[in-house]
């Protein structure tokens, strides 16, 4: 018997981008930034709202505050009965709270992994329903042998279980996701504009000289848009403020080997659990993403 | 003035001479950049902080420019079959060592006077009025145009001299003529097309063009994130003849002065950033002060082709003088792997990847700035007030490079040592292990035991990439 959940939303990842340093707190050089009036970043990937760290940022004036918002819930629930081949609905796991407690992307700029196929580090999953109770909570230790050891001493085999197996650019299945119309370069570029556009509207109405200053960084950055590439002779590459939106890092699998801090469903804790998922839609300016994906957790079978 | 060069080997002087200075301005920026405040815990309001942010991350983009200036000179040295040159004299200089040019080198940090001097790097010259920023600029087409286009040149007064002088007169050293980093190149645009004319194009551009590092679409080294540079502010373009040579330079101006900068693009100039900074800097308040207090020129030690001397601050504290060494030892070891890697010394594809891959990443991004942003928190002296600062010092010409057979070897030697100096600092011993910069310091130490392992292993561990 299995319980299938899958789980979509918004993340949040307050974090640096290249060429900062990866231990970078408020960012210089890339394009994302903690802005005045926020707290460093914490590099962590935070799938719920109420997440210490999470730091929400507004997106326009009045109906025009549309963006990404933080949450990523079970969307649907199936039991399996591996037996008798059969799926039957498990309401009382939808909208359940899924979260990857204290987890990093991790690539030090070429340390530990290159051209951001980013490595999840640490790698532990918590599922809680709806009203709060935590159900389930299990972590996954890259070397089940030594549960202690950091990542910067990992083998490529070891990294590469923690990995997505690529990138697409362009991706449908991301656009689909976040709204786009469609995920053309087109698509991309519009809805920053959109998104500029909405942030000068939201400056006009902000006084707070702390909030002004945070908004004409971010207005800045929305503009680089249009700029660097006239002086490109080779190629005029989308900027990545716009790329990642439609780009998806697809293909972590990882089955959750370690350590069961709870389990209340009776889930089999002697064998691994399958997590899949991507993650893509990168919103730089809302420092969130979307992730998508199934945790299949197999029963314990009754003695 | 125009320099009429009439020889390769004009062409190669004159371009190891701006190699020397685009690395010249690089450190002087960056150490610029280094020295901001980054937390409201050093005084300054969350406005401030902003504000702050914002003028570095414009210093860092341009000190990456100059990174990109370099690189395509040393492109246009290859192409012409010149070697690599990363050679400079140590900070300080006084102005007369750049001869007419009266470039003044020191490191100093972030404040108006600075900028001020900076922004006379990048000036056009004649240097333009206050509405040059705001100008629409020239197209592509017509800067081509006028590169291109006849010159009339200087006379040079110091070379005429000497040439007029008696055969057996004692040799003078040599004189910088240019008088403006714009002029340098104007002169190589122009210089180019003369001894294309005289001697042939392809007698001209007789180098290992294979051993340029180029990006954007088609870079053979895409593996190693050059093929898409314009997310980093950069292009950088592989020479193989006249018009890419002209391409090359035609960027490097566009970027600098802006005196031939493209329509949209002249606000977006080193001249016009630095005006634009210096005037938003003038606009403050008196008591805001972006930087950390640190000192000018902060060295590990005196060094023989320092012609400044007075001007230079011994670092005292030794705890903060090892950490300045360690820095010096790790850029001295990131420009010796950049001079194998640009040299014409035999190398396969995967060898040039695998340096790039240890050097424009994790040794520029993850060591020597960190490293740098360290030393600007730490007090330089036992004695007296004022913060450390990165050095940028050479103990040696950048020259020696070991057979090629035996280079992984000697540069694994290089990183065995680095990675026991990060895990061997004193600061470790005086300050709590809770400590920001004693945990900054471990956290680069844990990852220089990963560069050293990856680079003894060939890479092997690393994680896989696209």
């Amino acid at each position: 018997m299995w319980l299938y959940l899958s789980f979509e939303g918004y993340f949040q990842m307050r974090m640096a981008t290249d060429p900062d340093p990866a231990d970078e707190l408020r960012g210089v050089s890339g394009y994302t930034f903690a802005l005045a009036g926020e707290p460093d970043f914490d590099n962590l990937v935070h799938l719920q709202p109420d997440e210490e760290g999470v730091c929400e940022r507004r997106f326009g004036y009045g109906k025009n505050d549309t963006g990404p918002r933080v949450g990523v819930t079970v969307r649907k629930a199936q039991w399996y009965d591996d037996a008798k081949l059969v799926y039957s609905e498990a309401p009382e796991y939808l909208d359940a709270r899924v979260s990857f407690v204290n987890a990093q992307l991790t690539e030090r700029n070429g340390i530990v992994i290159r051209n951001d196929l980013f490595a999840i580090d640490p790698l532990r999953v918590q599922v809680r329903k709806k009203r709060g109770t935590l159900v389930l909570d299990r972590e996954d230790f890259l070397d089940p042998s030594n549960p202690e050891l950091p990542i910067t001493e990992a083998t490529s085999e070891m990294l590469e279980r923690r990995q997505p197996q690529g990138l697409t650019d362009n991706s449908v299945e991301v656009a689909k996701a976040t709204g786009l119309p469609d995920a053309s370069n087109d698509s991309c570029i519009n809805n920053r504009r959109i998104r500029q556009r909405n942030l000068e509207e939201l400056l006009k109405h902000t006084r707070n000289p702390v909030e002004r200053a945070a908004l004409q960084t971010r207005i800045s950055q929305l503009n680089i848009l249009r700029r660097w590439w006239e002086l490109s002779q080779g190629g005029k590459p989308i900027d990545r403020r716009a790329h990642q939106l439609t780009l998806q890092a697809y293909g972590w699998a990882v089955g959750i080997n370690g350590t069961v801090h709870v389990n209340k469903i009776g889930a089999d804790e002697n064998t691994t659990w399958p997590l899949s998922f991507w993650m893509g839609g990168w919103d730089g300016d809302a420092l969130c993403g979307y992730v998508s994906g199934y945790l299949s957790i197999p029963l314990a079978s009754k003695a | 003035m125009t320099i009429e060069l009439t020889t390769r080997e004009d062409l190669i002087n004159t371009l190891h001479l701006a190699a020397e200075l685009e690395h010249n301005l690089m450190c002087q920026y960056l150490f610029a950049a280094y020295s901001m405040k980054r937390s409201t815990s050093e005084g300054l309001s969350q406005v401030q902080l902003e504000k702050t942010r914002g003028w570095g991350a414009l210093m860092t983009l341009v000190a990456r420019q100059e990174m990109e200036h370099m690189g395509l000179v040393l492109n246009l040295l290859t192409a012409i079959g010149g070697t690599p040159y990363f050679q400079r004299p140590n900070f300080p200089q006084r102005k007369s060592r750049y001869g007419r040019l009266r470039i003044k080198s020191e490191l100093t940090r972030f404040d108006k006077e600075t900028i001020r001097r900076f922004q006379g790097f990048e000036a056009p010259h004649p240097e333009p009025g206050p509405e040059f920023c705001a100008t629409r600029g020239l197209a592509r087409e017509e800067i081509r145009a006028l590169l291109v286009a006849p010159q009339t040149f200087t006379q040079r007064p110091a070379a005429m001299a000497r040439a007029a002088a008696a055969k057996d007169a004692p040799a003078q050293p040599h004189e910088i003529e240019f008088t403006s980093i714009q002029d340098l190149y104007l002169s190589l645009a122009a210089g180019f097309k003369t001894v294309a004319e005289r001697v042939g194009e392809q007698n001209l551009f007789n180098g290992d063009v294979k051993a340029e590092i180029w990006g954007g679409p088609g870079t053979p080294y895409g593996e190693g994130s050059m093929d898409d540079l314009s997310q980093y502010g950069l292009d950088l373009i592989q020479v193989v003849d006249l018009k890419s040579a002209i391409d090359a330079i035609v960027e490097i101006v566009e970027q600098g002065e802006g005196l031939l900068a493209p329509p949209d693009y002249i606000e977006h100039t080193h001249y016009c950033i630095y005006t634009e900074m210096l005037k938003e800097m003038q606009d403050e308040k008196p008591d805001f002060d972006a930087a950390r207090a640190v000192v000018r020129n902060p060295l590990t030690r005196m060094h023989p082709d320092i012609t400044a001397p007075k001007e230079v601050n011994i670092i005292t504290r030794p705890e903060t003088r090892e950490i300045a060494s360690l820095f010096n030892l790790t850029y001295e070891t990131m420009l010796l792997m950049m001079l194998y890697l640009y040299g014409s010394s035999p190398k396969t594809m995967t060898e040039r990847v695998d340096f790039m891959n240890a050097i424009f990443f994790p040794l520029m991004t993850m060591f020597i700035r960190p490293l740098s942003e360290t030393l600007t928190q730490l007090p330089a002296f036992k004695d007296k007030r004022g913060n450390a600062g990165p050095g940028f010092e050479l103990s040696k010409d950048v020259l020696v490079l070991p057979p090629p057979a035996d280079v992984w070897g000697e540069f694994q030697k290089y990183f065995d040592i680095l990675a026991h100096q990060f895990d061997h600092l004193w600061i470790y011993e005086l300050r709590p292990a809770d400590d920001e910069i004693v945990k900054r310091l471990r956290y680069m130490a844990e990852n220089m035991r990963r560069l050293r392992d990856d680079w003894r292993a060939h890479w092997k561990n690393v994680g896989r990439g696209e």
